[in-house]
């Protein structure tokens, strides 16, 4: 086990901006879950997701001799993520979902198996619905599980706005899933 | 004492625990008495859940490999390219450069000059001090006691002349 695995990512910055890509590589390993699960929320594409991923450790390479560790790193990168995705949703419209993987049909949990991706679909298909930055806002939040603040801070405005577009995020979610779940 | 469509702009934030605790205290006591705002915030845990229960599929196990290999390759471009910056910049003639360089050699020069100029001088005085003593000179000491008149006295006088004393 390497010593960089007890690391913080502050740390590993630092180490990265004097050119060790073992610290980079030590980035990737700990943060691409989390980039992951962002940006294929936000845009609901295998392809794009993985672009901006790459596109966003890309970024921290470069940015790496210029990182002052005034936040701290996971706001960092969530800010990077965020840009890039609001980035793509502005350049592609509309959003084109992924087909989610097959299920086998038999089976005892074949039932189970079939309303959880039933279920999936539709919150998918909701959050499509929903403008870029309340869909940001709502994925940081609910899978994230970030405060305002740190939404916030990814998204560049204020807590309040967050509040806001939190807010408008629900009433549309609710509204959309109510033809398929009572709300 | 909040009203009910006061109390429903602050739900969603009571549920993400971001109001500050004298609000929380206010909903709160709200809750305790209106069923439809208790009913309100009942939806609001439905849909978080639902939201919650999505699954996103895993990432593709190559991602974290390319994403390195790309990191790699993009060090290695920088390099090279830096290499070249570097060997640019060498080859490239600055007009400026040439003039420190100019100078840099007329202050040598000049500084030299001045150092064996003085040090020739040095040798001089030394070597006059020396020729100043026919007896030193010729190494004649020994015939300094001569008598006058004797051939020991008629030679040193002639040394002496012949260096012009």
């Amino acid at each position: 086990m390497s010593d960089q695995e007890h690391t913080s990512s502050e740390q590993l910055m630092r180490a990265l901006a004097s050119g060790d890509l073992a610290a980079f590589d030590q980035l990737v390993l700990r943060h691409q879950k989390p980039a992951w699960a962002i940006a294929y929320r936000f845009l609901g594409d295998r392809h794009e997701a993985e672009d901006v991923v790459q596109d966003a450790f890309l970024r921290l390479l470069a940015a790496a001799s210029r990182y002052q560790p005034t936040c701290s790193f996971k706001t960092y990168f969530h800010q990077i993520i965020s840009r890039l995705c609001l980035d793509r949703a502005k350049k592609k419209l509309p959003r084109c979902l992924d087909a989610m993987p097959d299920v086998s049909d038999s089976g005892p949990d074949a039932l189970g198996e079939m309303e959880k991706r039933q279920d999936a679909e539709a919150v998918r298909a909701a959050l499509a619905a929903l403008p870029p930055q309340q869909r940001l806002a709502v994925v940081l939040r609910y899978y994230e599980g970030l405060s305002y603040q740190d939404i916030a801070s990814a998204l560049e405005i204020t807590p309040k706005a967050v509040e806001r577009l939190l807010a408008r995020g629900r009433d549309h979610l609710q509204a959309t899933l109510k033809t398929w779940k009572d709300f | 004492m909040f009203g009910c469509s006061r109390v429903r702009r602050q739900l969603g934030a009571y549920l993400d625990g971001e109001l500050s605790p004298k609000n929380r205290a206010v909903v709160e006591r709200h809750l305790v008495h209106c069923q439809p705002c208790r009913i309100a915030l009942e939806s609001l845990h439905r849909l978080e859940r639902t939201l919650q229960s999505a699954e996103v599929p895993p990432a593709p196990p190559s991602l974290a490999w390319q994403i390195m290999a790309k990191a790699r390759e993009r060090q290695n471009t920088e390099a090279e390219r830096n290499v070249i910056r570097l060997g640019h910049r060498l080859a490239t003639p600055r007009p400026w450069a040439f003039k420190v360089a100019a100078a840099a050699v007329l202050v040598f020069g000049l500084a030299a000059g001045s150092y064996m100029g003085r040090s020739v001088s040095q040798t001089v005085t030394a070597q006059t001090a020396v020729q100043a003593d026919p007896l030193a000179v010729y190494n004649l000491d020994y015939l300094a006691d001569a008598p006058k008149g004797s051939l020991a006295d008629s030679y040193l006088a002639l040394a002496s002349s012949d260096r012009g004393y």
